[in-house]
């Protein structure tokens, strides 16, 4: 099989799951218990979070550890967000659910919500973005690094300093699940107070992730129990999954330059093999986008068809709308325009070859025309 | 206290000499429903006995005989030897609710010494002065307390008559071939026929790549659905790509869904004389969609020789969709991956074929080998 879908997940690499399997099997304690076996855990976890923190040029001391994405972005977003005195609050409109429901839900509770308008490829407009933050009061601020639809990229240090021009007591939040060690910003000292990101899509574990917190302290905790974490996320830690997260981060803490690089030539092959092929066009510009995600609309097919017709050819790609009908079209997707039916999104990962991704071109050319043959868009 | 559960049937009564038959059914219907709790299922006179069970299971058991076909209602009950004491602290325990009641003793025990009003009139005073919140309504009383003296010298007592599926029991009226798309319909068509007792068999079409699996996971779970029901459902996976290409590539656009429909009803037919079915069950409403006027379905009927039975007809979508909700499975049925009927959509598809048009266009195919070649590759899903 040659999977192209790492934007949705990634394969646990075998640093992980040696780290998964022991800290399961073979030291399987709690960190909180006071035996020396439990010690021994607790000095691993430790470790893991200094390897992450260093991934990330920040501070120890800053690292929370959630169960993932979602609960990270729904941490930071409802941890900061305890009452609409602190003024309205603030996403692009082509957030992913985990950030955009949240605030639709504190939009129910009171709050008032305003959406930033986004560029095609994905990204906040900052004209617009700043227009807002000058004339609002802005509480709460939450703008993706890295767009999971189309790989375009904000400027995140920029948008936290315009932000904070207008708003020096508000909150920036950033969800970096698709950028973390793909697109590295230095956050530390920088206006980003809050940044999310995940294990899986970096060859970890799921179900294990964390958040940078620049001021742990100001962050109301969503779970309440034993007070794990600086009492901001309670419960016993994930001990196997934190430790090969960790893992996982010293891989492309070593490799991270070569992987990117590889991704854009991969990028390149497979544009290149559609040259000749007529209406295709991309959802981003190259230069500004992560190159480990690649969001293509072809015209005169429906995306689903192309995808099962290359999976029966063994090949997994993402779908860039759940099926042809509009309904389910994702919201970000439609926040973008983007009302084609034939969006797919190829996205690119540390085991796949470059054989791989020729036999893929290649199949994809091949399914667009047997597609474009019998139906239409 | 012992408790077990009556079940009771209402049509199966009507059966006369067959009654035996019918009973026995659906005596294996309540064991299949029930085999993974290891109860013990009794007739009694117009009614099972289900007993043995773990208490923790009761309310799972409970909903399993509501979907069972023949059941017409259940009670849970308390089990005991008949005395006025054992009579009284029983319906003492049944009491979970304030209000109006009566009480109400059937006594098939005629050595009992009390006759059947003082019986009742002696527990109903016992509740009275036992029970916080009670006043006796004879005329309409809220609840009623049940208590059966049996001749056996046990007595159930229950208050609580739930309703449950009605109908025959499924497998005592032959085997159908459902026509089961992802939608709305068909399910209900489907369920609305195993309530009258039959066996079914479900026929899916599927069209890998231009519907993912997805498509046919909905499918599987509203067949699962229905075997929730009939307990017996088996599904027929058919590869229909290749049918649809061919009508594609040599019929004219607007013929599509006419020659497919025909198509389909050869390939269930086809099915149905394998697996011993001796009908056809669609989920089609009078003028619904274009297949589904009177000159479509009588084109499509044509080509089988089994009646085809369509017992949605007459219904309005709502309807419909009223009872997808009741049975459980509209909200699948909603899910929006698309059938195959839709991904090959004409424009305008015709509405008014003939049988002239129909078999005119399907010269051009080679029907036999195709309804052979995806009737041998069909998949086949049981529950």
């Amino acid at each position: 099989m040659i999977y192209l879908d790492n934007a949705a997940t990634t394969r646990m690499c075998d640093e992980a799951k040696e780290s998964l399997i022991k800290y399961s099997f073979d030291e399987y304690f709690n960190p909180s218990a006071v035996y020396g076996k439990a010690i021994e855990v607790r000095k691993e976890v430790d470790k893991a979070r200094e390897i992450i923190a260093k991934a990330l040029r920040v501070n120890v001391d800053n690292i929370i550890f959630t169960s993932g994405g979602t609960e990270g972005n729904n941490t930071a977003i409802f941890g900061s967000c305890t009452n609409t005195a602190i003024g309205s609050i603030i996403c692009s409109s082509c957030e992913h659910p985990a950030v955009y429901n949240g605030f639709l839900r504190l939009k129910q509770k009171g709050f008032n919500f305003i959406e930033i308008p986004c560029n095609p490829n994905g990204t906040v407009n900052e004209e617009e973005f700043e227009e807002i933050v000058k004339n609002n009061k802005v509480g709460f601020v939450s703008v993706m690094h890295v767009n999971n639809e189309t790989g375009g990229i904000n400027d995140i240090l920029k948008l936290a300093k315009i932000y904070k021009r207008y708003n020096k007591d508000g909150v920036f939040h950033s969800d970096g699940v698709q950028a973390f060690m793909k697109k590295r910003v230095a956050i530390k000292d920088s206006d980003v107070d809050l940044y999310t990101f995940s294990a899986h899509k970096i060859n970890g574990p799921k179900g294990v992730g964390a958040i940078y917190v620049k001021q742990p302290n100001k962050l109301t905790p969503i779970l309440f129990g034993g007070g794990q974490e600086k009492g901001v996320r309670s419960g016993t830690e994930n001990t196997a999954g934190i430790i090969a997260f960790s893992k996982a981060v010293s891989v492309w803490e070593q490799n991270g330059r070569k992987y990117i690089d590889t991704f854009a030539k991969y990028r390149d092959i497979i544009k290149n093999a559609l040259e000749d092929i007529p209406d295709i066009s991309y959802n981003t510009e190259f230069d500004c986008s992560s190159p480990h995600v690649m969001s293509l609309n072809v015209g005169g097919v429906k995306g689903e068809v192309l995808l099962h017709m290359l999976e029966q050819k063994g090949i997994c790609i993402g779908r860039g709308s759940a099926c042809s009908t509009k309904k389910t079209l994702p919201r970000a997707l439609k926040a973008l325009n983007i009302t084609g039916e034939g969006t797919i999104r190829v996205s690119f990962g540390i085991f796949n070859t470059k054989e791989e991704i020729d036999y893929f071109a290649l199949n994809l050319k091949e399914s667009i025309y047997s597609v474009r043959k019998i139906m239409k868009g | 206290m012992k408790k077990i559960i009556i079940a009771r049937y209402a049509e199966i009564y009507l059966k006369g000499k067959n009654i035996a038959f019918f009973e026995s059914r659906l005596k294996k219907n309540i064991e299949k429903a029930l085999e993974e709790f290891n109860v013990k299922v009794k007739i009694l006179r117009c009614r099972y006995q289900i007993s043995d069970y773990d208490e923790f299971d009761e309310n799972e058991i409970i909903d399993r005989l509501k979907k069972v076909f023949g059941i017409h209602s259940i009670s849970t009950c308390y089990v005991v030897k008949s005395t006025l004491e054992n009579l009284q602290n029983a319906a003492k325990e049944m009491i979970d609710f304030e209000g109006t009641f009566k009480v109400e003793t059937n006594r098939a025990d005629k050595k009992f010494p009390l006759k059947s009003p003082q019986v009742s009139a002696e527990i109903g005073a016992f509740l009275l002065e036992n029970c916080k919140g009670l006043k006796v309504d004879v005329k309409n009383p809220d609840h009623i307390v049940n208590i059966d003296m049996r001749e056996n010298g046990e007595s159930f007592v229950y208050v609580k008559v739930i309703p449950c599926s009605g109908g025959l029991p499924t497998g005592c009226s032959s085997t159908g071939m459902l026509m089961l798309s992802g939608g709305i319909d068909s399910p209900v068509a489907g369920y609305m026929i195993a309530k009258r007792g039959m066996t079914l068999r479900g026929v899916y079409f599927h069209s890998y790549p231009y519907t993912g699996d997805l498509a046919k996971e909905k499918v599987v779970k509203l067949a699962s659905i229905l075997n929730s029901y009939t307990q017996n459902f088996v599904l027929h996976v058919v590869p229909f790509t290749k049918i649809q290409e061919a009508i594609h590539e040599k019929c004219a656009p607007e013929l599509m869904i006419t020659i497919m429909r025909r198509f389909m009803m050869r390939i269930t037919e086809r099915l149905g004389k394998i697996h011993g079915a001796s009908c056809i069950i669609t989920g089609e409403s009078l003028g619904q969609v274009a297949s589904q006027t009177i000159e479509s379905m009588t084109v499509s009927n044509e080509v089988v020789y089994v009646p085809v039975l369509r017992p949605v007809i007459g219904m309005d979508k709502l309807e419909i969709i009223s009872i997808a909700e009741k049975i459980g499975t509209f909200e699948t049925s909603s899910l929006p991956y698309e059938d195959c009927c839709t991904v090959f959509l004409p424009d305008h598809p015709i509405i008014k074929p003939t049988h002239k048009i129909a078999a005119l266009a399907e010269e051009a195919l080679d029907i036999e080998s195709l309804v052979q070649e995806v009737v041998v590759n069909t998949e086949t899903i049981e529950f």
